[in-house]
């Protein structure tokens, strides 16, 4: 039972990817009008005569679910990443402060827009951005000692960088409190309102990023034994939690900053991975990806179809289907 | 005349808060040697191994491998030339016998590559080398300390490194598989032609497994040689501030510690 698909990977592999891309045009059907299979795939194929329909596939449904995907891959990926790099378990994208770092920004930039006045403001993305990649940088300065980044210090300095940012994020909220509703939408996360432009960005980005992690397995495997076993390795240690760090940072506040907080997939998704291939990150890494996607696609999916007429945060569903399936893994490893 | 492999010339070490660890070290190891440090708590053993490692840099004094300061290679040149085997050994994740043996060919791979020729004819001379055939698939962290302890040396002989540093490496091991331990890695390293340099809290272990004591105390070398001309009561009781008597181990011939309990 142990690692199902450990063996016969190659053989497995292409009926794998046919299920991703089968499971991706099958989420394109569900949502406030449910479009039938045979529907979605004359649309796109360009032989479809229903114009609302081609519209609705087109320009919302399939950039959703494109930038679903390419976010779910990319903040499991980095998930996957950190866990290694740290050796810890429990660690997730938003570790070194990303997460809250990239909320205040947003908030910040929702309160100078709407109460201020302050037009110049008007990019929520780009003033999430700007703020998660603050965070990370922050956490790095407060961590570093004489040019070394102990891995303790790092988590309790993210912490501290959490905390701060979040303080600071309700403190807008509370002091401009009408406008709590579509900030409490941005700090659970959302894929509404998505578009081709937030395709591209997460394309390049979640596929550079993905390829790097992918190439750079062997240290992260060496890393999962500890910083002194992958010194003993001849890995240079200190260079490449450097490397992660900004390439996980980056990644993951490209993700923030478009689709918003969105929790447990980082997390878990990883362990589902692992569960299913084995710990070796030249596979757990691309798996992770793959699941991730997958995981956050479905997750949008019941997020925007199965409230109508409202549309959940995809954090709430995340952490409604991410807890129980982490409470099982917990037992089953524990079992085991 | 055999050639020195390491060459420790006035070494001396001080952590952060300026207390020196260690004090004009004077060491050189040659060819094939096993050599084992002995010495109380707090004497300077493991920083000795994790300076010549190449982990603690900013020494003062000499340390040379092969006619080289060890602080000019990088950290990938040091893997191939050193292996460090530590007391503790704990993956965080549930990998397989197989993929921990595997991490030993890590240094020699260039970006891009996850193996080159040779690297499974290695990993699995070793995997039998360490009697671990039918173990491959098992998950490590599974499986008992003591083969768990077979498959650290199964890495470290599959790094292929001339200088293998031990550090208590049979630290949590029971009597009988200690010993039976000692005995593989021994006949192991002395078929593979490795020189040895390890790091023995049991005195009785070390004089069966060494061909030369050094023995440490307060960060310096008070004595170094063969057993029997290391292993000497006012220098045992000088080291270890203790009161011990050194016999003949009847059946090898070997010294042997024991301690008067008084």
């Amino acid at each position: 039972m142990r690692y199902i698909f450990s063996k016969g990977r190659r053989f497995f592999l292409p009926f794998f990817i046919l299920g991703i891309i089968l499971f991706l045009i099958l989420n394109l059907s569900f949502g406030s009008i449910n479009i039938p299979f045979r529907e979605i795939v004359q649309s796109l194929l360009g032989n479809s005569t229903n114009d609302i329909n081609r519209t609705i596939i087109w320009s919302i449904r399939f950039p959703r679910v494109l930038v679903g995907f390419l976010a779910g891959a990319s903040l499991s990926a980095v998930g996957c990443a950190f866990q290694g790099l740290l050796k810890n378990p429990l660690a997730d994208p938003y570790i070194l402060g990303i997460s809250s770092g990239g909320a205040f920004g947003a908030v910040l930039a929702i309160a100078l827009q709407q109460f201020a006045g302050w037009k110049w403001f008007s990019n929520v993305e780009t003033m999430s951005f700007f703020f998660a990649l603050i965070s990370t940088i922050l956490t790095y300065f407060i961590a570093s000692t004489k040019g070394k980044l102990p891995i303790t210090q790092l988590v309790l300095s993210g912490i501290i960088v959490n905390l701060i940012f979040s303080s600071a994020t309700t403190f807008i909220i509370v002091f401009y409190w009408r406008n709590v509703t579509n900030s409490t939408f941005w700090l659970m996360g959302s894929l509404s309102g998505v578009f081709w432009n937030d395709v591209l960005r997460l394309l390049l980005a979640s596929t550079t990023g993905i390829f790097i992690m992918t190439i750079f397995s062997e240290k992260f495997n060496a890393m999962s034994l500890g910083e002194e076993e992958a010194m003993y390795l001849g890995v240079n240690v200190e260079r490449f939690k450097l490397l992660t760090f900004i390439l996980g940072s980056f990644l993951t506040s490209i993700v923030v900053s478009t689709i918003g907080i969105v929790g447990f997939v980082g997390l878990i998704v990883p362990h589902m991975a692992r569960f299913l291939f084995g710990a070796n990150h030249r596979i757990s890494i691309p798996a992770s990806a793959l699941l991730g996607g997958m995981f956050l696609v479905g997750c949008d999916s019941i997020a925007r179809s199965l409230f109508q007429p409202t549309e959940m945060p995809i954090g709430i569903i995340t952490a409604f289907i991410g807890a129980p399936v982490f409470i099982f893994l917990l037992k089953w490893r524990l079992r085991n | 005349m055999k050639e020195d492999v390491l060459n420790v010339e006035n070494l001396s070490y001080s952590y952060v808060n300026g207390v020196k660890v260690l004090k004009n070290v004077n060491l050189k190891i040659y060819e094939k040697e096993l050599v084992g440090i002995i010495g109380p708590n707090g004497s300077g053993k493991t920083t000795l191994l994790k300076c010549i490692a190449g982990v603690l840099r900013n020494y003062e004094g000499k340390i040379q491998i092969f006619k080289r300061e060890v602080k000019t290679f990088n950290r990938k040149e040091v893997a191939k030339i050193i292996t460090f085997v530590s007391q503790s050994f704990s993956p965080a994740f549930d990998f397989t016998v197989k993929e921990i043996v595997q991490m030993g060919r890590i240094p020699y791979h260039k970006l891009f590559q996850s193996s080159i020729i040779g690297d499974q004819k290695i990993v699995d001379d070793t995997i039998l080398a360490l009697d671990l055939k039918g173990f491959e698939n098992r998950v490590f962290n599974n499986l008992s300390e003591g083969e768990k302890r077979r498959v650290v040396f199964a890495k470290a002989l599959a790094q292929d490194t001339s200088i293998l540093l031990l550090d208590e490496p049979f630290a949590h091991l029971d009597i009988n598989y200690s010993y039976e331990m000692a005995r593989l890695i021994q006949s192991k390293v002395k078929e593979y032609g490795k020189t040895v340099l390890g790091v023995f809290h049991n005195l009785n272990m070390a004089s069966l497994f060494c061909d030369k004591i050094v023995v440490m105390s307060d960060g310096k070398i008070i004595a170094e040689g063969t057993p029997e001309e290391v292993y000497k009561e006012d220098i045992i009781n000088r080291a270890f501030k203790t009161n011990c008597t050194i016999i003949s181990h009847p059946k090898v011939s070997k010294p042997q510690v024991l301690i008067n309990w008084s």
